[in-house]
């Protein structure tokens, strides 16, 4: 080897072997971090899936629209982990493709119950702050009657007034 | 009305104004949801669901075939639905646990996972029964070959520990990550990073309880 290399080659040689070693030694170290049991098949899906629910509860969306969702998606992560144990090609990409189907259904659903919930919230934001003013107005109004009220009682107490000599 | 006057009317429209100002703040703090708290409760019991009773006869040193039932949950106190995974890692004494200032999980194997969404408040509790199903002593370290989880039968690689003493089982909890589409360690809480994770130590020395 030395003598098919000049000197200068020779110590480009050694450099990369010493980088190579040294670069070999870091993955070594580095500590093992245990990968994600989601299929990658199914990653994307998920990720869909979830950032569809969060809208679907940020816009307002009751638990009792959010549960069945979550249901689904447990049975997805359940797909998902049968078919992690399974060696036969075919029936882990059945498993694989069904979950996949209820990750698009569990999307899909969560966007109707977004659409949903948002113009119910919208609804109920408009109904509370006009409620606001139907409050105000009504206690307008029993201020000014309480006026009234409280006007003619001190005219009657006026003029119920006795004088009395000392 | 007869009792109207100008000024009547002056005070008739600032108790309006002031009554209106007042519902609609009302209005205001009843449609903004109140800041809370965000965060996972994690956790391990016992047989009888206590945080007592982890091993058979309170005692750490365990036998072959000797089953431990414990109880894992999760508590998801986020305010909106997540998607959690326990990871369940195998270590031993020379193993770097989790860190929670660097959010850094173990060093250790990772052996199984648990997934599942979790909508806000819901706790999600599950039996955990396992056993040491086959294990061997050479040259003074003991190594666990195949443990039991919950009637599945698992293979351990290189789960050794001088002399049989201080194994130890690691949980951690990972949150599914929207932005990047995986599983991290921990969770983000208004600025900062929150992890939570749990051991237990136990020792397989081969001698009787």
């Amino acid at each position: 080897m030395a003598a098919l290399l000049n000197e200068s080659e020779m110590k480009i040689f050694k450099w990369l072997i010493e980088a190579a070693t040294i670069l070999i030694a870091i993955i070594m170290i580095t500590p093992f971090y245990g990968r994600a049991q989601i299929s990658l098949t199914l990653q994307p899906g998920f990720g869909q899936a979830i950032t569809a629910v969060d809208n679907a509860e940020a816009a307002g969306a009751y638990p009792n629209e959010i549960l069945p969702l979550v249901a689904l998606l447990n049975r997805a992560l359940d797909l998902n982990q049968e078919a992690s144990t399974l060696n036969q090609t075919g029936e882990h990409d059945r498993l694989i493709s069904s979950a996949s189907q209820l990750l698009s259904n569990v999307t899909n659903q969560a966007n109707y119950v977004t659409t949903r919930s948002a113009q119910r919230a919208y609804s109920n934001k408009i109904i509370t702050y006009a409620s606001g003013i139907i409050i105000a107005v009504l206690g307008t109004f029993g201020y000014v009657v309480t006026a009234e009220f409280y006007e003619r009682y001190r005219i009657r107490r006026t003029f119920q007034m006795k004088v009395k000599r000392r | 009305m007869r009792f109207i006057s100008t000024q009547n009317r002056r005070t008739l429209i600032t108790v309006f104004f002031v009554l209106v100002i007042l519902s609609e703040m009302g209005a205001y703090v009843v449609l903004t949801p109140r800041p809370t708290a965000q965060f996972f409760r994690f956790y391990i019991l016992g047989k009888n669901g206590f945080a007592a009773d982890y091993y058979p006869q309170n005692s750490t040193n365990l036998l072959l075939a000797s089953n431990i039932s414990w109880y894992l949950g999760v508590t998801n106190f986020m305010g909106n639905v997540q998607l959690v995974e326990i990871r369940l890692k195998l270590g031993n004494e020379t193993t770097t646990a989790p860190n929670d200032t660097t959010d850094t999980p173990a060093s250790a194997r990772e052996l199984l996972a648990f997934d599942r969404a979790l909508m806000d408040n819901e706790t999600w509790q599950f039996p955990f029964v396992w056993s040491i199903t086959n294990a061997t002593a050479t040259a003074g370290t003991a190594h666990i070959l195949t443990v039991q989880i919950n009637n599945q039968t698992y293979q351990t690689s290189d789960w050794s520990a001088l002399k049989g003493y201080n194994f130890r089982l690691i949980l951690e909890l990972w949150v599914w990550q929207g932005d990047t589409n995986t599983f991290e360690f921990g969770w983000g809480s208004s600025a900062e990073r929150r992890t939570a994770w749990l051991q237990l130590w136990f020792n397989m020395t081969g001698e009787p309880h």
